[in-house]
């Protein structure tokens, strides 16, 4: 069996995976309806969009780079040992996933430089692309999130 | 302005990820061996993501470092968008046409005796 980068902390990783996620579906989730609010309103609870323009791309970096971290142990142990053979439909839907948060990179990187300091009056200029841009990240981690639990429960119930 | 900043770094990221999703840079992890290569694509299993996020990060980066030269105006940060939504339809169009029904070769581990 080769020596896999941190393949013996896969699973503790895995759990902070998890973890980490769960921070970021609640912050961006938040923030995209904050963003529905700023879409139809105008307006928004302006201190809370600066906590979750600023907790969600931070809990998206941690969560993207712990997955970083543990994907060759789980490309070769999981998905090229077991999914690939039993289960190619997840694999697939495991890269889909992967490119989905591709495009959810530069998302988290444009809330967190429009959103920290967000103040209305002041940024009404920046409204709509943060409307469009929390929901669009609330979107992207909803359905990673629920594609990353139906790859990992593939040899669950 | 920070809006323009993060309008250009947004363009920038989503263009490149669909570039990246598309054809993939030349940086390559070969998980079985632990090592990184760069230029053609290696024989065997290869791992061409850490590659794409570079890309994105890279590009999303230059956008936001040339935002501020961009002109202050919504409709700049506007007009950023909209191709941005463009870039992130086909991304993820073209991912889904990518993956949908491919044909997998599983791996097989050498048995230790």
């Amino acid at each position: 069996v080769p020596e896999l980068f941190l393949a013996d902390a896969a699973r503790p990783l895995l759990v902070l995976h998890a973890l980490s996620a769960m921070t970021l579906v609640g912050s961006s989730l938040h923030l995209a309806v904050l963003g529905a609010l700023l879409l139809v309103r105008g307006r928004a609870p302006t201190k809370l969009i600066r906590v979750h323009a600023r907790v969600a791309p931070v809990a998206f970096t941690t969560t993207f780079a712990l997955g970083l971290i543990m994907y060759p142990a789980f490309r070769v142990l999981v998905r090229g040992v077991v999914l690939d053979r039993d289960a190619p439909w997840a694999s697939n839907a495991f890269d889909f996933k992967e490119a989905l948060v591709l495009v959810g990179i530069p998302i988290a990187l444009a809330i967190f430089a429009a959103g920290r300091r967000f103040e209305l009056p002041r940024d009404a200029s920046s409204t709509t692309l943060l409307g469009v841009l929390g929901i669009a990240l609330g979107a992207i981690v909803l359905v990673a999130v629920i594609l990353g639990i139906i790859v990992t429960s593939v040899k669950g119930p | 302005m920070n809006a323009n900043r993060a309008a250009l770094a947004l363009a920038f990221g989503v263009v490149a990820a669909f570039v990246v999703t598309a054809m993939p840079l030349p940086f390559w992890y070969l998980p079985m061996h632990n090592v990184l290569a760069i230029g053609v694509k290696p024989k065997g299993l290869v791992i061409d993501y850490y590659g794409r996020v570079l890309g994105v990060v890279i590009a999303a980066a230059l956008g936001f470092a040339l935002g501020k030269f961009a002109p202050p105006s919504t409709r700049f940060a506007k007009l950023c968008l909209v191709w941005a939504a463009f870039g992130a339809l086909l991304a993820i169009g073209l991912s889904m046409s990518q993956v949908w029904n491919r044909p997998l070769q599983p791996i097989t581990l050498p048995v230790p005796k």
